[in-house]
């Protein structure tokens, strides 16, 4: 319950970014929003099932690609969305295999498929425009309604992801979430107990992409523009960072982690050439002295223990 | 047409014996320590471009070859003694961990020498083509790189399988613990192997960076290559590196020819046939 006032306070406390009136922070928030939802999946396979996965920035990628071709091919938003979702799914499905692996074997693997949908990106040009990308992606609108300026947009996206950590965190609390943590802990004896372990590994890596997915067509639609640098590797590999960062196993975590990334790409990046190096001193720093990430250095916000 | 083919099975080979160099010493580490480095990418291009510079300098490609492994080998050291041994065997921390340093590298390498592709001079004894039988034509320069790559596979197979050191290794691999209490030195096992590791990364750096050039982004396109090799042959196993690379670098090059725009699944596809049939890849023991 209290988790609960507390998000409805950071949701409530985000709904003013838009009445600053600078459009530079009304879009680095939704880029958080968007960014910290993809880390909330990454976050979910890595707290919850104890595997790593370095190709979810893939699900996020064919979701934001289905999404602009088929916007810009003239669907409705009703019927565009569900496909982005499903594709994403459908990806998962076919990733899924990699559960079979644990520990490192995993972590390579789900690298490896992650890159074969950037080789994809680039090389199918007639699909997805190669190094171009897709333009002009409208606003999502159903029926004819929907956000028309940016602010409008804002307040769709914030419901949404929203909409999303309330899902996430009925998953992760559900008897589903449960046999999942004893996977994680104690799997031969969850096998003993005559749980299907490697099924239920497989849903919550279809659940990961999904989420991922979601995050890939909000990111479509509050970006306009769909390019490869979506499908880069780097997406995964500093999602993964984000929920690290943020304090895996919490539902603000990973949005903390966005915060602290994204302000890097975006702010840190127009005043220093070089930044990528200060990245990669915050992936150094997060290993040595924040394993726990920001969460766990506070220790004031409970953990999203079920 | 036998021509084409011959050609890209000689690019399909010369790939291939690039990717062991580097894949080599990755699945060594791994196999020996448990430590995954996925800085491998990042010594490959800094190796490249020091050693790059030296061949400027010097004129000696020979020369430049050695200085970019061994600065190399003097980076890891310095990495993994200071970074990596902290992350105390959690492969989560030490994947995030050397990616950071990849970051770090890419970007220093990016400010020094710019972003527009760079190619490692090939010295004069290596210009030209040679001609094969059948009247194959086919650059000298990578003709002799598959004859390098043979040349490094069969002593570092000799090294591993014949000798007492190899033995120690493959003890080493095996049972960490036992082969440290029969009384061997691990620690130095460990540095001298990791050593190895980082020189055939970074002396790869100037081989590759001679034909396939050096460039931005070029740290990730080579390590997700190296990977599929080492997932392909089996974590920890130099036969699976061998395997490996030849199956990746045949695929690539013939993928690249036959059909340009699906070379990313017939690379991807098969592995993940194999990985439904055996997870562990073909030589690799399960984990």
């Amino acid at each position: 319950m209290g988790r609960l006032i507390l998000l409805a306070a950071i949701a409530l406390a985000l709904a003013t970014v838009p009445m600053l009136g600078n459009p530079f922070w009304v879009g680095l928030t939704m880029q958080v929003l968007v960014f910290g939802l993809l880390a909330v999946s990454v976050d979910f396979m890595i707290r919850q099932v104890g595997l790593f996965p370095l190709c979810n920035g893939a699900f996020f990628a064919v979701a934001a690609y289905t999404v602009a071709m088929l916007e810009t091919g003239g669907w409705p938003t009703v019927a565009a969305v569900p496909a982005a979702i499903a594709a994403a799914a459908l990806m998962g499905m076919a990733f899924g295999i990699s559960v079979r692996t644990g520990g490192v074997y995993f972590i390579l693997i789900t690298l490896a498929f992650g890159q074969m949908a950037l080789s994809v990106a680039t090389s199918w040009t007639a699909l997805t425009g190669g190094d171009n990308g897709i333009t002009n992606i409208p606003y999502p609108a159903v029926a004819g309604v929907g956000p028309t300026d940016l602010s409008q947009m804002f307040f769709v996206v914030l419901a949404l992801v929203g909409l999303m950590v309330l899902v996430y965190a009925r998953i992760i609390t559900s008897q589903f979430g449960l046999t999942l943590n004893g996977i994680r802990d104690a799997e031969t004896r969850m096998v003993a107990l005559g749980y299907r372990t490697v099924t239920r590994k497989y849903v919550a890596f279809v659940i990961s992409s999904v989420f991922a997915g979601v995050a890939g067509v909000l990111y479509a639609y509050t970006n306009q523009f769909v390019s490869p640098a979506a499908a880069s590797l780097l997406v995964s590999v500093e999602a993964g960072l984000m929920a690290i960062l943020g304090g895996s196993g919490t539902v603000i975590g990973p949005f903390l982690g966005a915060t602290v990334i994204m302000g890097i790409r975006n702010i840190v990046s127009a005043m220093v050439p070089g930044w990528p190096i200060l990245m990669g001193l915050v992936f150094i720093a997060v290993v040595l002295f924040l394993p726990r990430g920001l969460v766990g250095l506070t220790g004031r916000i409970k953990r999203a223990r079920p | 047409m036998t021509h084409s083919i011959a050609l890209q099975f000689l690019n399909g080979l010369s790939l291939a014996a690039l990717l062991f160099l580097l894949a080599s010493g990755f699945t060594l580490t791994f196999g020996l320590a448990r430590v995954v480095n996925m800085a491998h990418g990042a010594y490959y291009l800094i190796g490249g471009y020091l050693g790059l510079q030296v061949v400027v300098w010097t004129g000696s490609f020979s020369l430049g070859v050695v200085a970019g492994g061994l600065s190399v080998v003097a980076i890891n050291f310095a990495v993994d003694r200071t970074l990596i041994t902290r992350t105390k065997g959690d492969p989560l921390l030490q994947v995030l961990l050397t990616i950071g340093i990849t970051y770090v590298i890419a970007e220093t390498a990016l400010l020094i020498w710019g972003g527009d592709p760079m190619r490692v001079p090939q010295p004069d004894w290596a210009r030209g083509p040679v001609v094969l039988p059948g009247d194959v034509f086919y650059p000298r320069y990578r003709f002799l790189l598959i004859v390098l790559g043979l040349a490094v596979a069969a002593l570092l197979w000799a090294l591993y399988r014949l000798t007492p050191m190899g033995a120690i290794v493959r003890a080493g691999v095996d049972d960490r613990e036992m082969t440290e209490a029969l009384g061997v030195n691990i620690t130095l096992l460990f540095t001298l192997v990791f050593a190895l590791a980082a020189f055939l990364a970074g002396a790869s750096g100037v081989l590759g960076g001679a034909f396939l050039t050096l460039y931005p982004h070029a740290e990730w396109d080579i390590l997700i290559l190296a990977l599929v090799v080492v997932i392909i042959g089996g974590l920890g196993s130099i036969e699976g590196a061998m395997a490996g690379s030849l199956f990746v670098g045949l695929i690539d090059s013939f993928g690249r020819w036959l059909l340009p725009e699906a070379a990313g699944f017939m690379l991807f596809g098969p592995m993940a046939v194999l990985l439904l049939l055996r997870p562990q890849g073909l030589f690799g023991r399960a984990h």
